[in-house]
């Protein structure tokens, strides 16, 4: 237990803007070892840059990401791109393409593979999946860097449900089973209600955080995206 | 039918073309996949340039052309990352630019001859010994080149971002295959010409997308394209007196047509 709540990486008064117009406004919040962080709030509230500033894309224009150097991070995007489809690729290329620079990791292509259920998709095309199973295939990219943390930005924006309530599944059983920290970014509020356990709410600055039992409310949700919210529960059987 | 080879000339050939099929597709399957694929044709007007300024100063115009076609390469990179201009749009400034430069040059000395016609088109067949030791080594340098970075290579073409966050040094390898497509557009001249680089490069590429396979596969596959097309057309000018480039294109290209057929065919199954 005392393992579990191991702190992985300090987020320390982050600010980042583009120009005169300020995107991040001193962000401050830790991630701890099998953490499941549901990352929300409005449009242009900040959530894509402070992940690319987590994953060390975009620098902080203030403050500070600190980690241990050996800890690698996860990255699952958004589903990318028209390009996939003619990119002459296998999955199994792609999978091992996540292989850390120095192909040093504690968990091989095939195992990555066999976590997330993809074995039998091994040489079949990029370009002839279908929306979910890319997923799965990003997830597996991931997890080849034997990370710590893994980081997911809207990843199952345009897969069905059936699909999507898969890939939630097995994002569950890798943070029970091998603790590792997950953070999702999603705007389906629902799915953030069902998934995760902690809640950031980030609009420029971190509005709130804490236990989704204690923030997923009306009350605290129009705080973060306006007035005009209104939180519809789903029957979830 | 073998005499062809009992030539020190076509010898000499055949080896040149050998080196060049190896490596065009090699350096070629990267700008392909990411849309840059008119970086060679671009570079091959820059080398064009360097050409004219060889021919002015009665250098050797292969040397210059390598030269102007390495700080063309530099340069274009630079402008496309630090200045944040979209890459078709340099490429055209250079691609023009270039051009019109070497236009003016070659007009100041004898205006068009045969020798110029030879850099424009091709002519395998007067690759000399010397030539034969710098297209060596450049394509010693090439091969190793994509075989050391190739994981960079495959990373940063399918996906920038994770490139960003597994520590790739995005910046070189942009530069580097930037560098690297101009020595193989410098080396492909004598092989089919400045105007016909582009094709060598790209065209077994996309021939070989056709089959549908992974990565790895496709490019060998490529290079056995390359290869054929690179043989057959040195054998076909010779005993047809055509122009070896263009032969070497349309070859390639006939191997374009037929794979398509073959993906088609393979569809409907």
């Amino acid at each position: 237990m005392h393992l579990k709540q191991e702190k992985l990486l300090e987020c320390k008064n982050v600010s980042f803007s583009y120009g005169n117009e300020k995107i991040l406004d001193a962000v401050s919040f830790e991630l701890k070892a099998g953490q499941y962080v549901g990352l929300i709030g409005p449009n242009g509230g900040g959530k894509s840059t402070l992940v690319r500033i987590l994953l060390g894309i975009l620098k902080a224009k203030k403050g500070s990401i600190e980690k241990s150097d050996d800890m690698n991070i996860g990255y699952v995007p958004q589903r990318i791109s028209s390009m996939m489809s003619f990119f002459p690729a296998t999955v199994f290329e792609i999978v091992k393409s996540g292989l850390p620079r120095n192909n040093v990791s504690n968990i091989s292509s095939i195992e990555s593979m066999k976590l997330v259920g993809i074995t039998d998709l091994k040489s079949k095309l990029i370009g002839e999946l279908s929306g979910g199973q890319l997923q799965k295939v990003f997830i597996a990219r991931a997890l080849v860097s034997d990370p710590k943390i893994l980081i997911l930005d809207e990843p199952a924006v345009g897969i069905d449900p059936h699909a999507s309530a898969k890939f939630y599944s097995i994002l569950k059983k890798l943070n029970k089973e091998k603790n590792i920290t997950i953070v999702l970014v999603s705007h389906d509020l629902d799915v953030v209600n069902n998934e995760v356990d902690t809640v950031f709410c980030l609009n420029k600055t971190l509005v709130c955080r804490g236990h989704k039992m204690d923030l997923m409310n009306e009350k605290n949700l129009k705080k973060l995206y306006g007035d005009t919210f209104k939180l519809v529960n789903h029957n979830h059987a | 039918m073998l005499e062809i080879f009992h030539y020190e000339f076509m010898q000499r050939a055949f080896l040149a073309g050998a080196l060049i099929g190896l490596t065009a597709p090699l350096i070629g399957i990267f700008l392909v996949v990411r849309r840059y694929s008119m970086l060679a044709d671009t570079l091959a007007h820059v080398s064009l340039f360097g050409i004219a300024i060889g021919l002015v100063l009665n250098v050797n115009p292969f040397l210059t052309a390598i030269v102007a076609s390495v700080l063309g390469s530099i340069f274009i990179e630079n402008l496309r990352s630090e200045k944040k201009l979209l890459t078709e749009s340099v490429l055209s400034l250079f691609l023009s630019g270039a051009l019109a430069m070497a236009v003016v040059l070659i007009s100041i000395t004898n205006g068009f001859n045969a020798n110029l016609y030879n850099y424009l088109f091709g002519s395998i067949a007067i690759v000399s010994t010397y030539d034969i030791y710098v297209i060596g080594a450049l394509a010693v340098v090439l091969i190793f080149s994509v075989l050391y970075f190739f994981k960079d290579l495959f990373l940063l073409s399918f996906d920038s971002e994770l490139a960003i966050v597994n520590k790739v040094p995005v910046k070189f390898i942009n530069l580097s295959l930037a560098i690297l497509a101009a020595l193989q557009v410098s080396i492909s001249i004598r092989a089919v010409g400045v105007l016909l680089i582009g094709a060598l490069m790209v065209i077994p590429v996309i021939t070989s997308f056709q089959f549908g396979m992974g990565f790895k596969k496709t490019l060998i596959l490529a290079i056995i394209f390359s290869e054929i097309s690179i043989f057959a057309g040195l054998y076909l000018s010779y005993y047809f007196d055509l122009a070896s480039g263009g032969t070497i294109v349309m070859l390639n290209l006939l191997f374009f047509v037929i794979s398509l057929l073959f993906n088609k065919f393979k569809v409907r199954i």
